[in-house]
């Protein structure tokens, strides 16, 4: 019930808004209850008036005051971290006063519900959204509280169907929790295992399958936010294209699954450049990349491309039928480095990057060309 | 891979991300919440819970069963219980519990009675409750209280853990509370402890019901957020056809379908001609709604919920046919490739006579045997598509 701890991290933030809502619910709901309380025993209970100013008081001081607490920190964002720990205790008060009142209500001659505790449990269960290491502990004492109450409260030594009752009861509640707990369970499970399930497919959908680089609409949508931030931040962000020489050629003379292999080969020592300085690569076309970092000085930048174009030489994959003297796989690189200004338009950037590329090219191929300031001022 | 989400850098980020989830879940709220999906999605969800649910449900009925057994097995301990209370309770255990939960439970297990299964749990689970209902109230007379609270969980336990729906349920649910009321208000003549237990039991019904709600909310928008992404993953963007990793997946299926059953299989390639042209001509946007054009017109062609078509690449379509003999596949051919000469869209670069974009195939009709595999029949189809190309283009080769 427990991921490695980043995706533990992801998780709980994935569902806490959901989490959030549902106790928003709950919390109303027990909220609207225990307002209804005055009406109903002026209505139809009639309390004594001893009874009425114990427990009404603890519910309208004590109680009352938690659930708004509880509805509130569901509701700002500020004190949503406060929300899981205010739903515990409210729980635990919610259903400690039941069972007082049911002691109170006997020894006062007056009757409650038995079920009050029970119900408490099985909505802290289902309906908090609280993680189930969390919640058995907690509803583990409710349980035990509750069975001890109801021993106290309907046990007589001289009264044998009272005894068969109490048994009842506490049949009643033992029941209660272990549903809640191992439906609790199933819950859980599902929805962690639900959520891994969405983050692959996400994951798969938003990577190029051969690579393993980003697809092309998510550069198209990364390279939009980080201009922008760029932009508002004046830091620096670099865009480099790269290119593998002569790729047709060699998908001729190797075939397309050895192509294939090879671009996938390209693609992971890429993803590993580009990992290390925090970069992001993406496969825009057939065998064209593009790498964007965020935040790299100039020197860092041509140092980080140097890396680049060095590592695919250093896999030296064999590349026989291309018409210069090199015998391997080669990138060509363009990238341009800059910090932008409000009236920079994102695309004449790319496109001048796609020049340089060009420029790397028609230089020979293997090289890498960078934009200078001059050039895009 | 890493996950884009949990990168340092795009936390920092605002904006909306590039797979458009969300916007998709918040034009469906309103089904959500409604617990009822539009069209068939109602009917695909019910099958999902069908079946992921089984081993639930039938844990659930045994379990139950077993509970059953379990309490009748108290009473028979405790005292001063009459005789005929213990009685009707094996009766009712024997004869009613039992029997509906293990029918319940077969239903659940076998593939052919499933589509029932979801009404067998809620029926079953609405008796269970009236048994009880019953129960207490016999007991009542001889003063032994069965919990309310008993009677309203064997709904609850369908609605949470058996995942019957929440619309088939909770009117069960609310029968049974009513039921429950009046047998409760037999003879009442204002007895405090018997209001405090109405009331009790009817706020513990509409906790149950309000909670079920939120956790099928919850489980309605996992499934619809899984269901889109699944799409996402099996479409081609751009024609909403099946991109190239979905078709390799569902060929491989139908082609293994075939030779087991020894049943004929076309794979018809087809192939756009002069699209580079086209495409440098006439701009990439007018290429893109070019490729949509084709696409739709391949669906309008190939209608059967068998039919496999997908893009598996720039410009290239494929589509597989099960069991269709030689006379109606060569019309299925000349079908696509009049539908596809019916757009009439036009084309004035292909350097030849043709003034409109037009396509080339290649098909291969074969039922598979021990010798080949899939891939060998994708090659070969692949060949007769290189033939018709040969062969002067917008025209078919069929073997």
């Amino acid at each position: 019930m427990r991921f490695a701890p980043e995706l533990e991290a992801a998780y709980r933030v994935d569902l806490f808004t959901l989490s959030l809502r549902a106790r928003l619910l709950l919390s109303s709901l027990l909220l609207i209850i225990y307002l209804c309380y005055p009406a109903l025993d002026y209505l139809l209970f009639h309390p004594p008036t001893e009874f009425v100013e114990i427990a009404r008081g603890i519910q309208f001081y004590l109680i009352v005051p938690l659930l708004v607490l509880t509805i509130a920190a569901s509701l700002v964002r500020k004190l949503s971290p406060l929300s899981t720990p205010l739903t515990l205790i409210a729980i635990f008060c919610v259903a400690a006063s039941a069972m007082y009142q049911r002691i109170l209500g006997h020894e006062m001659g007056y009757f409650t519900a038995q079920s009050w505790a029970d119900i408490t449990m099985l909505s802290a269960f289902f309906f908090a959204s609280i993680p189930t290491v969390r919640i058995v502990p907690l509803c583990l004492a409710i349980l035990t509280l509750n069975i001890l109450t109801e021993i106290h409260v309907g046990l007589r030594i001289d009264d044998k169907l009272a005894l068969a009752n109490t048994v009842y009861e506490i049949e009643m509640s033992v029941i209660m929790f272990i549903l809640g707990a191992v439906g609790c369970y199933i819950v859980e499970a599902n929805n962690r295992l639900n959520w891994l399930e969405s983050r692959d497919l996400r994951n798969k959908i938003q990577h190029d399958g051969l690579t393993g680089a980003l697809t092309r609409r998510e550069f198209r949508n990364l390279y939009r936010r980080l201009f922008s931030l760029a932009q508002r931040e004046h830091r620096p962000i670099s865009i480099a294209l790269a290119d593998v020489d002569y790729f047709k050629p060699y998908n001729d003379n190797y075939g397309h699954s050895q192509g294939d292999h090879c671009l996938a080969r390209l693609g992971r020592t890429l993803r590993e450049v580009a990992d290390h300085h925090e970069g992001f690569v993406a496969r825009i076309g057939g065998e064209e990349f593009a790498l964007l970092f965020y935040g790299l000085s100039e020197e860092q930048n041509i140092r980080v491309l140097q890396q680049v174009r060095q590592s695919i030489e250093n896999l030296a994959i064999p590349h026989q039928a291309r018409p210069d003297q090199l015998q391997h796989v080669t990138l060509s690189i363009g990238s341009i480095h800059l910090i932008p200004d409000d009236n920079r338009n994102r695309f004449d950037i790319l496109k001048l990057a796609d020049r340089k590329l060009y420029e790397a090219k028609a230089s020979g191929r293997n090289h890498t060309v960078i934009a200078t300031s001059e050039q895009y001022a | 891979m890493p996950d884009l989400r949990s990168s340092h850098l795009l936390l920092a980020l605002d904006g909306r991300e590039s797979l458009p989830v969300n916007r998709m879940t918040r034009r469906r709220m309103s089904e959500v919440y409604g617990m009822r999906f539009r069209g068939v999605d109602e009917t695909r969800f019910l099958r999902h819970n069908d079946q992921s649910r089984v081993y639930f449900r039938v844990t659930a009925m045994l379990a139950g069963a077993l509970l059953a057994l379990i309490l009748t097995g108290i009473d028979h301990l405790l005292p001063a219980i009459p005789e005929a209370h213990i009685e009707l309770r094996q009766k009712q255990v024997f004869f009613g519990v039992l029997p509906v939960a293990i029918i319940a439970a077969t239903i659940a297990l076998r593939p052919s009675l499933r589509r029932y299964s979801e009404f067998a749990c809620a029926a079953g689970m609405t008796l269970i409750s009236l048994l009880l209902v019953f129960q207490r109230y016999s007991g009542l007379k001889v003063g032994l209280e069965i919990p309310m609270a008993l009677i309203a969980l064997p709904p609850f336990i369908g609605l949470l853990l058996c995942r019957v729906r929440w619309r088939v349920q909770t009117p069960q649910l609310a029968g049974i509370c009513l039921i429950a009321v009046a047998a409760e208000l037999n003879g009442f003549r204002g007895e405090i402890p018997t209001l405090g237990r109405i009331y009790s039991f009817t706020l513990m019904t509409i906790v149950i019901a309000a909670g079920s709600w939120v956790v099928e909310v919850h489980n309605r928008l996992t499934w619809i957020r899984r269901d889109y992404l699944h799409q996402l993953s099996r479409d081609d963007s751009l024609t909403g056809l099946l991109n190239k990793r979905a078709f390799q997946r569902e060929y491989r299926r139908l082609f293994k379908l075939a030779s087991r059953e020894h049943r004929p299989i076309t794979v018809v390639m087809l192939d756009l001609d002069h699209f580079k042209a086209y495409n440098d001509h006439y701009g990439h946007p007018a290429g893109d709604h070019c490729l949509k054009q084709i696409a739709s017109a391949l669906r309008s062609q190939s209608r059967r919920p068998s039919d496999i078509i997908a893009r598996i690449g720039g410009e290239e379509f494929a589509l597989i046919w099960y069991g269709v003999n030689e006379d109606n596949s060569r019309r299925m051919i000349e079908g696509l490739l009049i539908a596809i000469r019916d757009l009439k869209i036009p084309h004035h670069h292909t350097g030849t006579a043709r003034r409109y974009v037009s396509a080339s195939i290649g098909a291969r009709r074969k039922v598979p045997d021990a010798q080949l595999t899939a891939g060998d029949l994708l090659h070969e189809a692949d060949q007769l598509l290189y033939k018709s190309k040969q062969n002067g283009r917008d025209c078919y080769t069929l073997q």
